[in-house]
């Protein structure tokens, strides 16, 4: 049994969107639900809108039509940037990366409570680099840098876990290793799970329901609508 | 030695300055550090430049007659003057911000293209100013370049709550100005938006530069702002670290530069500034140093330079 077997409340719903940048629509016609307990892959080439939907999906884009809703707060959407998104001249620790992830449950005269930091060291066990905490954030491999990311989205106790290409820039073993520890995450914790890649072989084999980008619009994001060539 | 302990004296005659280089040195560095990481630091470079502008624009008016209460004057040292020079600053620094901002959300071009721009206008209009004042660069010059040894204790004690103001509130509000700058997305999600943050550190940056422009002018303040967080940025690896590094190294350069200024009779600015330019290659040659002593020290590291693909193992179930 998949997780997908039995799905929940939708946490995101769009309905006939259109969305993109700027008033210049990427996707058009969007339908699409994630339920709770899901995990889905949006595949696409690049520049297919994949990162489009997902920006959209955090609510980072203002909808240019149609409607759209979310099942929860902001705040308990834990984002995965594609780690290439992200600056290395910044001098961080591993340590200090998954700590932001709690930044939104402490008030600014606050100190880092104990607890918190207890939650940090959790969170990187959970992605197996409880051993890497005082290493220099810039200095890790791809696969390790995105599994500290995950550890810093999974620090905010998140309802919905967002990722941007996870895979980029990774060999097959660390997509691997990086998809089962999704896949563990999912099926243990119930967390939602929305990732992209323009891999579809590994989405395929790797997430419960595919969601295709092609054209402009987005294949398979509803039960009516399945996607081309999908499971 | 001998220089240090006297320059260190409450009884030496510049010590005002000495201690008004330090606060520089400790503040600057701190605000110059968000800068530096968000990679705005031809904006440390424009905005002191509009900050001289503005005390050259405010002493104009005021011997044009253009400000209340004002008169021809050959004497500009004194208090009122080296307040309206302070009001130019300010206002010239934020209606300088305030357009660069606007511009940056609605206009057209390139970020680096407008401080550019800036930096050249504002260099100009300085010495346009600067000349078509009756005492030009006799009188002037020295509030327009910042003449850090005429500091007097009334003017260290205002430098001093302005820089004490802004650096409670990036302590305060670090972990927020910290997100902002590294993932705005991720700041967005959990603290509902980033223009606050981006204006506070706009806000702080502005108040440093425009009361640091008025008594250490602006190749101090802007050497101060960007060289100590360049300088230890090879060093350190976290973000505590670089901002106390920072700051220290802010303060070192400060104490340091005045010392040999003194004792060379050079002048304050361009020492304080050759001497953080020098520190930069002896922080890189040292982390090379470092980085050498402990690859062959640990032969083989904990895997930090793994490949990722580790077993992740059982994961416990979440509490």
């Amino acid at each position: 049994m998949t997780p997908n077997d039995v799905r929940g409340l939708p946490v995101i719903a769009f309905r006939e969107a259109s969305l993109g940048y700027d008033g210049e629509t990427v996707l058009r016609g969007v339908d699409l639900e994630v339920h709770a307990g899901e995990f889905v892959g949006l595949s696409g080439a690049n520049g297919s809108g994949k990162t489009t939907l997902l920006r959209s999906m955090l609510g980072l884009l203002p909808l240019l039509g149609g409607r759209a809703g979310r099942g929860f707060p902001p705040s308990r959407v834990g984002y995965v940037p594609q780690g290439a998104a992200l600056d290395p001249c910044f001098p961080l620790r591993v340590d200090e990366v998954v700590a932001m992830g709690a930044y939104g449950r402490l008030h600014p005269l606050q100190r880092f409570p104990g607890g918190e930091r207890k939650r940090v060291e959790a969170a990187l066990e959970r992605v197996g680099l409880a051993h890497l905490g005082r290493a220099a954030f810039f200095e890790l491999s791809g696969g390790q840098r995105q599994r500290v990311l995950v550890a810093r989205a999974l620090n905010q106790d998140p309802a919905l876990l967002l990722l941007d290409e996870p895979f980029s820039g990774l060999d097959r073993d660390s997509r691997e290793a990086v998809l089962q520890g999704l896949v563990l995450i999912n099926r243990q914790d119930r967390v939602t799970v929305v990732l992209s890649s323009h891999d579809s072989e590994i989405l395929d084999r790797g997430c419960g329901r595919v969601v295709r980008l092609a054209g402009g619009r987005v294949h398979g994001g509803a039960d009516e609508d399945p996607a081309p060539g999908s499971r | 030695m001998g220089t240090l302990l006297e320059v260190l004296s409450p009884s030496f005659l510049l010590f005002p300055a000495v201690l008004g280089s330090v606060v520089l040195g400790l503040v600057c560095p701190v605000v110059g550090g968000f800068l530096v990481l968000r990679r705005s630091v031809l904006l440390g470079l424009a905005l002191p430049q509009l900050a001289a502008a503005g005390v050259a624009a405010a002493l104009l008016a005021h011997q044009l007659g253009l400000v209340p209460g004002s008169g021809h004057t050959d004497h500009f040292a004194h208090g009122s003057h080296r307040l309206l020079a302070y009001g130019g600053s300010l206002a010239f620094t934020f209606a300088g911000m305030l357009l660069l901002g606007y511009m940056d959300r609605n206009g057209a071009g390139r970020t680096e293209t407008r401080l550019a721009v800036a930096y050249a206008l504002a260099g100009s209009l300085t010495v346009l100013l600067v000349a078509a004042h009756p005492f030009g660069d006799v009188a002037i010059l020295g509030l327009v370049k910042g003449e850090v040894v005429v500091l007097s204790m009334t003017e260290l004690a205002a430098l001093a709550i302005s820089c004490a103001l802004v650096l409670s509130c990036v302590l305060v509000f670090r972990r927020e100005l910290l997100m902002s700058s590294f993932d705005r997305d991720l700041t967005l999600l959990l603290k509902g938006g980033v223009v606050a943050w981006d204006v506070l550190l706009y806000l702080a940056a502005g108040v440093t530069i425009a009361s640091g422009v008025i008594v250490a002018g602006p190749l101090l303040v802007f050497g101060l702002l960007v060289l100590p967080p360049v300088a230890v940025r090879p060093l350190v690896s976290r973000m505590a670290a670089y901002f106390v590094g920072s700051a220290s190294l802010g303060v070192f350069i400060g104490l340091a530069g005045f010392v040999v200024s003194y004792r060379l009779d050079l002048p304050l600015a361009p020492t304080d500034v050759a001497l953080g330019c020098a520190l930069i290659p002896v922080t890189y040659a040292l982390a090379r140093l470092w980085r050498k002593v402990r690859s062959a020290s640990l032969p083989r590291a904990p895997s930090v330079r793994g490949n990722g693909n580790e077993p992740l193992g059982k994961l416990p179930p979440r509490s």
